[in-house]
C-alpha cells in the first residue's frame, strides 16, 4: 500500500454525495482520459492522477520553495484546486500541463507572500540541506558524493539569487527535465524564451558557482 | 535540449541536484490530507489556470543571438533615459528595420500602423506621462486568444510571398517615407531637440546646455530629416541614417553633448513611455510595453532583429478602417489612465500583484484576472474595478489581453 494513495470517500461537485473508496489504480488509462473520467463523476480517476503525478509535483514545488514542509502544502494544494477547477480544463493542453501550471502558480504565489526578500531562506526550514536527504552520485565514491552534495547545495544558493522567471524556468528544464516546448507551454511563452531563460540562468549560475570556489571542468 | 555554451559546471550541479534524494512526506498521511481538503472543497481562482511567467521585458532575446544582460524592471527607467539622450529613435528607424526584414504588404500595414501610432501617441502620451512610477504594463506578444487572427496574418504573408511585388514595393517604399518623415516632422516638433545647428552655432565647449536649448528654441531651424514627402521612389537609403545623429558632434562635440542630454522628451512615441515623469528623473515613469524593448534594448543596431514570434500586439488594419488591436500606444493610455486606482487599491501590500485585462472588441473590457498576492482578496475586486474602466478604440478582434503589474503605492 506504500506506493498507492488512497483517497478515500472523495466528494465531487459534479455528483455531489459520491463516494468512492479503494487504492486507484489505472495505469492503462491517459492522463486525459482520466480527467475525462473525473469530468464525469468518477472519483477513482481523480485518485489516480494524484498518484501519478504527487511526487513529480512535490519535487517541483520543492525545488521552488526550498522547503519540505511548503512543498507538501503546495503540493496538496495544487491537487485541490485543481480538482476544483476540472470543469474549467478546456483540453487544449494535456492534464499534466495544466496541473503544473497550478503548482508553479501556487509556489509562486507562496514565495511572493513571504515577508522577506527571494534571498533569505524560508521560515520554517532555515538551510536547504535540510531538503536534500543524502546526495549520492551513481557509482561515486564518498569523496565525490560529498562534492556532488556540496555543488547540488551551492546550486540552490545560487538558485536564490536569480529572478524569478529564472529560477522557475531552470528548475523545470534543469532539475525537473521538461523539454522547452513543455516549459513554454507551462510558463506561457515561446521555446525561444525559455532557451533563453535557461541559457542565461545557466551562464549567471556558472558566475555565482565559480564564485564559491567550484571551478570549471577542463575539457 | 542543452546549449553547448552552457557551463558543464552548471550541467553537472543540476545532475547532482536531480539525483538527491529529497525528504518525501508520507504518502498514506498526504493522501488522507487531500482527501479531507477535497472534501472541504474551495473555489479556484481563474488566476491559477493563467500562464505563471509569460514572456515579458525581463527577457531576453534568443541565445541564438547571443547572451544578454537581462532589462531587470528597476533599470528599466534608467535605460530608457539614457538611451533617450544618447539617441533619438525615430519612426524612420522602425521603419527601415521593418523593409529590411518584411515583404511589401507587412510594410503597408507598417506604415499605417507608424501613422496610427504617431496620431495617438499625440493624443494619448500626455495621460500617460504623470502616471504612477513603478508599474509595468507587458502586452502579450503573441496572444493565444486569437489563432484566428494569426491565422488571418500568416495567410496574408503567403499571398504577399506569391504576388508579384515590383509595384508594390516601390507603392510601400513611398507609404513608409511619408509616414517616418511626417513621423520625424512631429517629433522633431515635439521635442524641440535641433542637434545639428546647435553643434554649428554653439561655442565649441562653452555652451551651456540652457543655451543650446535657447538656440535651438529660438531658430526654427530645418527639420532633421530631409526625407522626400511626395517622390515615389524614396527608397529606406533615402531616409535619414541613425548613425548621422552619433557621428555629427565632429565639429563641437560638446555642444551636441549637451543639447542631447538637455533633450525634453524622447523622440518617438514609444520611448516616451520611459521619459521620466518629473524633471530630475528621480521619478521616472515605467509604464512599458514589450515593443519598446526593441528600441530600447542593448543596442537595436547590435540586437538581432525580432522574430515575427517575439512581435508586440499588432495593429494590421483589415481595410475597413479599423485596426485588428488595439494599438501600442492606445493601450497604455488606457491603462496607464486607470492604473492609479489600481495602485491605490493595493496600498500597504508589499509585493506588486498581476491583472490581465481581456479587451472586447468593443473597446472595452470584458475581464480583469488578478493573480499574485492580492488575488483572493477584496483588493482584488478593487483593482478589477479599477482597471476594468479601461477604454481603447473599437478594434476587429474578437479580443485583446493585456498583461499589467500593478505595484502598490
Amino acid at each position: 500500500m506504500s506506493n498507492l494513495l488512497v483517497l478515500n470517500y472523495v466528494l465531487l461537485p459534479h455528483a455531489p454525495g459520491v463516494r468512492v473508496s479503494g487504492p486507484f489504480f489505472m495505469p492503462h488509462r491517459t492522463d486525459r482520459e482520466l480527467v475525462d473520467l473525473a469530468r464525469a463523476g468518477d472519483a477513482e480517476a481523480f485518485g489516480a492522477i494524484v498518484r501519478r503525478h504527487q511526487k513529480r509535483i512535490f519535487r517541483l514545488t520543492s525545488h521552488l520553495l526550498r522547503s519540505a514542509a511548503e512543498a507538501e502544502d503546495i503540493t496538496q494544494e495544487t491537487f485541490v484546486r485543481a480538482y476544483g477547477a476540472l470543469a474549467r480544463f478546456d483540453g487544449r493542453s494535456e492534464p499534466f500541463t495544466w496541473i503544473y501550471r497550478i503548482a508553479v502558480n501556487l509556489s509562486l504565489n507562496a514565495i511572493r507572500a513571504r515577508k522577506n526578500t527571494r534571498n533569505s531562506a524560508p521560515p520554517d526550514d532555515p538551510h536547504v540541506e535540510s531538503l536534500l536527504f543524502e546526495a549520492r552520485g551513481a557509482g561515486a565514491t564518498p569523496a565525490d558524493a560529498t562534492l556532488d552534495r556540496e555543488l547540488a547545495l551551492a546550486l540552490v544558493d545560487g538558485l536564490a539569487e536569480l529572478s524569478e522567471s529564472l529560477r522557475t524556468t531552470l528548475v523545470m528544464v534543469g532539475i525537473d527535465g521538461l523539454s522547452h516546448a513543455e516549459a513554454g507551454k507551462i510558463l506561457g511563452c515561446p521555446e525561444g524564451t525559455i532557451a533563453w531563460r535557461v541559457h542565461e540562468a545557466r551562464r549567471k549560475l556558472r558566475a555565482y558557482l565559480e564564485g564559491r570556489g567550484h571551478a570549471e571542468e577542463k575539457p | 535540449m542543452t546549449d553547448e555554451r552552457d557551463s558543464k559546471l552548471v550541467l553537472k550541479a543540476e545532475a547532482a541536484l536531480r539525483s538527491a534524494p529529497l525528504r518525501e512526506p508520507d504518502w498514506d498521511a498526504f493522501a488522507t490530507r487531500v482527501d479531507a481538503a477535497l472534501a472541504a472543497g474551495g473555489a479556484t481562482d481563474d488566476a491559477l489556470l493563467l500562464p505563471p511567467l509569460p514572456e515579458s521585458i525581463e527577457d531576453g532575446s534568443e541565445p541564438s543571438g547571443g547572451p544578454h544582460e537581462p532589462l531587470a524592471p528597476s533599470t528599466i527607467a534608467t535605460e530608457a533615459a539614457a538611451s533617450s539622450t544618447r539617441e533619438t529613435t525615430s519612426l524612420a528607424d522602425l521603419a527601415r528595420a521593418t523593409l529590411a526584414r518584411r515583404g511589401a504588404k507587412e510594410a503597408v500595414d507598417l506604415a499605417k500602423e507608424s501613422l496610427a501610432i504617431a496620431s495617438q501617441g499625440r493624443g494619448n502620451m500626455e495621460p500617460v506621462a504623470p502616471a504612477p512610477a513603478a508599474a509595468t504594463i507587458v502586452v502579450d506578444r503573441e496572444d493565444s486568444t486569437f489563432p484566428s487572427a494569426r491565422r488571418q496574418r500568416a495567410a496574408d504573408r503567403e499571398r504577399a510571398a506569391m504576388d508579384t511585388r515590383g509595384p508594390w514595393i516601390g507603392v510601400a517604399i513611398a507609404a513608409v517615407g511619408l509616414a517616418a518623415g511626417f513621423g520625424l516632422y512631429l517629433t522633431s516638433k515635439r521635442t524641440r531637440v535641433v542637434e545639428v545647428p546647435v553643434a554649428q552655432n554653439a561655442a565649441p565647449a562653452a555652451v551651456t546646455a540652457a543655451q543650446a536649448t535657447s538656440t535651438a528654441l529660438a531658430e526654427p531651424k530645418p527639420e532633421p530629416a530631409p526625407v522626400a514627402t511626395e517622390a515615389p521612389a524614396v527608397t529606406p537609403d533615402a531616409l535619414p541614417p541613425v548613425a548621422e545623429k552619433k557621428a555629427e558632434p565632429t565639429e563641437a562635440p560638446g555642444a551636441l553633448a549637451s543639447a542631447e542630454r538637455i533633450s525634453p522628451k524622447p523622440s518617438s512615441p514609444a520611448l516616451a513611455a520611459h521619459a521620466p515623469a518629473t524633471p530630475n528623473g528621480a521619478h521616472a515613469e515605467k509604464v512599458v510595453l514589450d515593443e519598446d524593448r526593441a528600441a530600447n534594448g542593448a543596442g537595436a543596431a547590435a540586437k538581432p532583429a525580432p522574430s515575427d514570434a517575439l512581435r508586440p500586439a499588432e495593429l494590421t488594419s483589415n481595410g475597413s478602417g479599423i485596426s485588428d488591436r488595439p494599438s501600442t500606444g492606445a493601450a497604455q493610455a488606457a491603462v496607464g489612465a486607470v492604473l492609479g486606482a489600481a495602485r491605490a487599491c493595493l496600498a500597504g501590500q508589499p509585493q506588486p500583484s498581476n491583472a490581465t485585462l481581456v479587451f472586447g472588441s468593443n473597446g472595452e473590457v470584458t475581464s480583469v484576472n488578478v493573480s499574485g498576492p492580492a488575488a483572493g482578496t477584496p483588493a482584488a475586486a478593487c483593482v478589477k474595478g479599477a482597471l476594468g474602466k479601461a477604454r481603447v478604440q473599437p478594434f476587429a478582434a474578437q479580443s485583446f489581453s493585456l498583461g499589467v503589474t500593478v505595484r502598490p503605492l
